[in-house]
């Protein structure tokens, strides 16, 4: 199966630090520590809810290669689709998700300490205990919002490495929304050296050098996102889409802990062209909203935008109307 | 002299409301009070009262003369017939109903008659001193008008009030047109600093509900392999 790799913005070699070992209560702060300098090597478990309510549980194999920036080295290859034979239809599927999305699903799909100032005013961290996850000692912690419109976050946490073993995330009606279990876990990473090309994703320093590397097409934009006071943002990237090579540039922001992304493809026609309310003159913003996710499309001068994060975060729909008048005013 | 007020129930001699003596006050005062000297002063120099001093003192030689009363008059029958007339009268109007509600005892209506000699309404009849007959049949028959002069004035009052009401709607259409004028006048203003300040049109942004998850990064974050 191909792995999946992800390196840092650094590209520098791994920093083979030894994490300190402690059985004290988790915190957010040495939470984020492991991510700066701990290598390990871990099986899982990740399961998904798909829109049909069913849920699909993938195994993978997570390499990190810490190098002392909140975004390591990694690899991330797709083992199997559980209870599915190798080689069905389904495995390929999953395998063709995780060759194109595998970045995201380290990236974005578990808990992590993006900043941790923010995060420690925006979340509280409760101890509950201790706990034996991958045979290995761990605490359980459960890490609250400060607002409604937030997931709550479940975490075994090791207590040698701090590092998730088992993540669970629910919203404020405590709905299972995603999970990741640890299965085998070691503290020792082998060199990542990437096989595949990783040009498919270019990381950006500011919205002015991602314009540029675009070629300054006419309606992009820098998307104004005050309204989402809580939240600043986290990284700038240029995605080539291997499948139809459209160039997206893609910006996420965060809390600290949790994430939304304002998505602006460029060379894309307008997908609401043909709607009554496009007739009457009027502009259009697609929404989809379910638990998981609110997803908010619209369309201005060859831009396709797409505004999307969890499903309770419903303030993305005033994010989403004041970066469309943003567009339209330009 | 006829009286100008109308008696209320109570024999209070209340004025109806609106009506204006034609006498100024002090005219009133000193023909009331003709002996005193305030009076003698004012009427001396009162022509109006001089006039009205001189006419009742003429008058009140004949006043002070007691005709005798018709024989006509002073039977039972005729008094009878008076009182009833009275009594029907007054039975239809407030007097009846403080009557009915008084502790005054009703005549027994089957008593045996008393003779006209006997009969209580002989004194009161004696008693009863008129000028002449016609003055009597005057009182009993016609019904108490006001004097003319007071009816002068109420009719002034009313056509003063009538022609206010006439003048008032055409000053409120008239205060109608000033403020039309100026509003319009304030509305053309306006659109003149709108036409030369153009303020921005928003845009009309309309959310429409997808049924499914557009195909966005975020998508397969959450449900994995869209398939």
């Amino acid at each position: 199966m191909a792995p999946v790799l992800g390196q840092g913005v650094t590209n520098a070699p791994a920093a083979k630090t030894k994490a300190v070992s402690t059985s004290s209560i988790p915190t957010l702060a040495s939470m984020q520590q492991a991510v700066l300098n701990q290598d390990y090597t871990i099986e899982q478990l990740r399961r998904f809810k798909e829109e049909n309510g069913n849920i699909v549980t993938v195994r993978e194999l997570l390499e990190v290669d810490a190098n002392g920036t909140l975004r390591p080295d990694f690899e991330l290859t797709f083992l199997e689709v559980v209870g599915e034979p190798p080689g069905s239809q389904l495995t390929q599927d999953w395998q063709q998700t995780y060759n194109r999305y595998g970045t995201l699903f380290f990236r974005q799909g578990a808990f992590n300490v993006r900043d941790l100032v923010k995060a420690s005013t925006n979340y509280s961290l409760h101890d509950f205990g201790i706990v034996i996850r991958a045979g290995r000692l761990a605490r359980r912690v459960v890490v609250f919002p400060n607002a409604i419109d937030k997931a709550i976050w479940l975490i075994d946490v090791d207590s040698l490495t701090s590092v998730p073993l088992f993540i669970a995330e629910f919203d404020h009606s405590l709905n299972l929304f995603a999970n990741i279990e640890a299965v085998t876990f070691t503290s020792t990473v082998q060199p990542i050296t990437p096989t595949l090309p990783t040009s498919n994703v270019t990381a950006m320093p500011d919205f002015a050098s991602a314009q540029t590397f675009l070629n300054s097409p006419a309606g992009l934009l820098n998307p104004n996102v005050m309204v989402a006071i809580d939240y600043t943002l986290d990284n700038l990237e240029v995605h080539d889409d291997p499948i139809n090579g459209r160039k997206k540039l893609v910006m996420s922001y965060t809390d600290g802990i949790d994430q939304f992304m304002i998505v602006q493809t460029v060379n894309t026609v307008d997908p609401f062209a043909n709607l009554p309310s496009s007739a009457s003159g009027a502009h259009t913003i697609g929404r989809f909203r379910d638990p998981a996710i609110s997803a908010l499309v619209f369309w201005d001068d060859q831009v396709a935008f797409h505004v999307a994060g969890r499903g309770l975060l419903k303030r993305l729909d005033e994010v989403a109307r004041r970066v469309y008048l943003q567009a339209l005013s330009q | 002299m006829s009286s100008n007020h109308s008696t209320g129930p109570l024999g209070d001699g209340g004025e109806h409301r609106g009506l204006r003596s034609a006498l100024a006050a002090r005219c009133r005062f000193a023909l009331r009070d003709v002996g005193s000297d305030e009076s003698s002063e004012h009427i001396a120099k009162c022509s109006f009262c001089t006039a009205r001093t001189k006419a009742a003192n003429r008058i009140a030689k004949f006043a002070s003369q007691r005709p005798e009363v018709p024989a006509a008059l002073s039977a039972a029958s005729m008094l009878e017939g008076i009182y009833d007339r009275v009594v029907e009268s007054a039975q239809q109007v407030s007097l009846g109903e403080w009557l009915q509600q008084s502790d005054v005892p009703v005549p027994d209506e089957h008593a045996p008659e008393v003779s006209a000699e006997a009969s209580p309404w002989a004194d009161a009849t004696s008693g009863v001193e008129c000028a002449t007959g016609d003055l009597i049949g005057e009182f009993l028959r016609g019904p108490e008008l006001p004097d003319v002069r007071v009816w002068f004035g109420v009719r002034r009052s009313i056509l003063a009030d009538v022609a206010h009401e006439i003048a008032a709607p055409a000053k409120l259409r008239l205060m109608n047109w000033r403020v039309l004028l100026a509003g319009a006048a304030a509305s053309a203003v306006i659109a003149l600093l709108a036409v030369s300040d153009p303020a921005p049109v928003h845009p009309t942004i309309v959310f429409t509900d997808l049924d499914r998850a557009p195909d966005v990064e975020f998508a397969t974050v959450r449900y994995g392999s869209r398939h």
